[in-house]
């Protein structure tokens, strides 16, 4: 029997295949742990966090929302369970979808895997909503499908997380809006996705020296994934004729945009390892340098290359 | 960073000499000799650090400056304390033919704040290339380029792993991943 990690990965790797995305706003799946460079006890501790994070959505949001787990919301877990004061401790549970399999759930009770699987319904709610506006009929079909169950768990989300709500919403219009004027500046067509996730990460400060540091190391990261997003997709935009910063902002074709997406990638990726440095990280620490560090190198090395990425089961 | 003409207690238009005295009586104030002994020795020391920085920082921007630029060592003011808003709109009112490697370089460090990082580049690049000889603008460009070049993170000193403080419930995971190994359940 196949965990729930690798069912949960084959779905998605599905649905992206039967997708477009119109905008490059709510883009998942490229912040993630380069394991080859993990401990044992570091991954059993990324793990655990993503096991977490998989029984919080299912007891909130229901079964289906397990299936919009994704790594990039068990980073921005490890981010602010990081910085609280108390180390909860992880238990070793039973998983949800797969009996036979244990897992260690982590236990903390402040409220922060609540408030992350609200982020991640949100996300998701977007998601399907910019899905729905897709021309093919099965990727339509499956957004129509999911859609209600989407729309209430956005609801409940938004009570838990106002603040992200509203955040997104402008972060679509935005990127809608300048797509739509023919945008000329790569920063400026970054800058909605940048300016998300700037405010997402600013929301665990403890004081406003960290929040300078997590907002900066947030927009540095949300700017990585805007640029990777695009990287990933030029070929499927320019074939659509859908905006694509490397081609619109730069001038640049799928023969010669390489080095230059690397230049840029490069330099947020340094912001945020310098970021990280002024924050006080309590736990955690080694997984998410590896993110930061060994993970969005090695996303960056696949996408660029145009590697299979083999996503390997958890 | 802090805004270096406060550590010293003048205003950005203070003269040489006004920055030098300044600098005499907060040095004869906080030199290390006069607090041998004492307990608030450190905080001393730090302050002195504090103050020496600020001198020499002033000194080596008076010195590339020149002359010519009083609107700049305003902008430079705003910047040091944060107002990037601010230092961007005086920026920005000065007109095309009247932008000097300076002001490229102080609109570059700007659009760096804010994480334009494409246009920041742009700037430091042109900075550089319109006054080779600064060392400040050469020194700006030289670190955008190795951050671009991927060197500045595999080599830094975070990537390397090292205790952090949650050794112990990893090291229960680890014992519970261990027995899982051993086919046995004993946890």
């Amino acid at each position: 029997m196949i965990s729930c990690a690798q069912f949960v990965a084959q779905v998605r790797k599905c649905s992206k295949q039967n997708s477009i995305e119109l905008e490059h706003v709510f883009v998942f799946g490229y912040v993630k742990a380069f394991q080859p460079e993990m401990k044992v006890r570091e991954l059993e501790s990324y793990k655990g966090v993503y096991c977490s994070l998989c029984k919080v959505l299912g007891k909130e949001y229901g079964p289906i929302a397990r299936f919009t787990l994704n790594y990039d919301f068990t980073f921005l877990a490890l981010l602010r369970l990081s910085l609280l004061e108390k180390c909860y401790g992880f238990k070793p549970k039973r998983c949800s979808f797969n009996p036979f399999k244990k897992c260690c759930i982590y236990l903390e009770d402040e409220g922060v895997l609540k408030s992350v699987a609200a982020i991640a319904m949100i996300f998701f709610y977007y998601k399907v909503k910019d899905n729905l506006s897709d021309s093919r009929f099965m990727g339509k079909i499956a957004s129509i499908m999911i859609m209600p169950w989407a729309w209430l768990a956005h609801r409940k989300a938004k009570k838990i997380e106002p603040g992200v709500e509203a955040m997104c919403s402008k972060a679509m219009s935005e990127q809608a809006k300048l797509e739509a004027s023919d945008c000329t500046s790569m920063d400026k067509a970054a800058e909605p996705t940048s300016r998300l996730l700037s405010y997402i990460a600013g929301q665990s400060a403890r004081d406003s020296h960290e929040k300078i540091a997590l907002e900066r190391f947030g927009y540095c990261l949300g700017r990585w994934i805007y640029l990777i997003d695009a990287a990933d997709d030029i070929d499927s935009d320019i074939k659509n004729n859908n905006f694509n910063p490397f081609v619109s902002c730069m001038a640049l074709n799928p023969n010669n945009y390489i080095e230059y997406a690397k230049h840029s990638m490069n330099i947020c990726i340094s912001e945020m390892v310098s970021c990280l440095e002024k924050i006080e990280i309590k736990r955690f620490n080694p997984i998410i340098s590896n993110i930061v560090i060994y993970g969005l190198a090695k996303q960056q090395s696949l996408i660029l290359e145009k590697r299979e990425a083999n996503e390997k089961s958890l | 960073m802090k805004n270096p003409y406060e550590v010293l207690g003048v205003t950005p238009n203070a003269t040489d000499e006004q920055i030098k005295n300044a600098y005499r009586k907060l040095a004869k104030k906080y030199h290390p000799d006069s607090y041998v002994d004492n307990p608030l020795s450190d905080l001393a020391a730090e302050k002195m650090r504090e103050i020496n920085d600020a001198y020499d920082k002033i000194m080596l921007m008076r010195k590339n400056r020149g002359a010519s630029s009083s609107q700049f060592s305003d902008i430079r003011n705003l910047i040091f304390s944060g107002d990037f808003s601010r230092a961007e709109l005086l920026l920005d009112s000065v007109p095309a033919n009247s932008r000097s490697a300076e002001w490229y370089f102080l609109k570059a460090s700007v659009l760096y704040k804010k994480g334009w990082f494409h246009e920041a580049e742009n700037h430091f690049e042109r900075a550089h290339f319109m006054d080779p000889q600064n060392a400040e603008y050469r020194q700006a460009y030289n670190h955008i380029i190795n951050q671009a070049s991927g060197r500045a993170y595999r080599t830094s000193p975070y990537g390397e792993a090292h205790c952090d403080t949650c050794t112990l419930c990893q090291t229960l995971l680890c014992i519970n991943c261990l027995c899982d190994a051993c086919g046995t359940d004993c946890c």
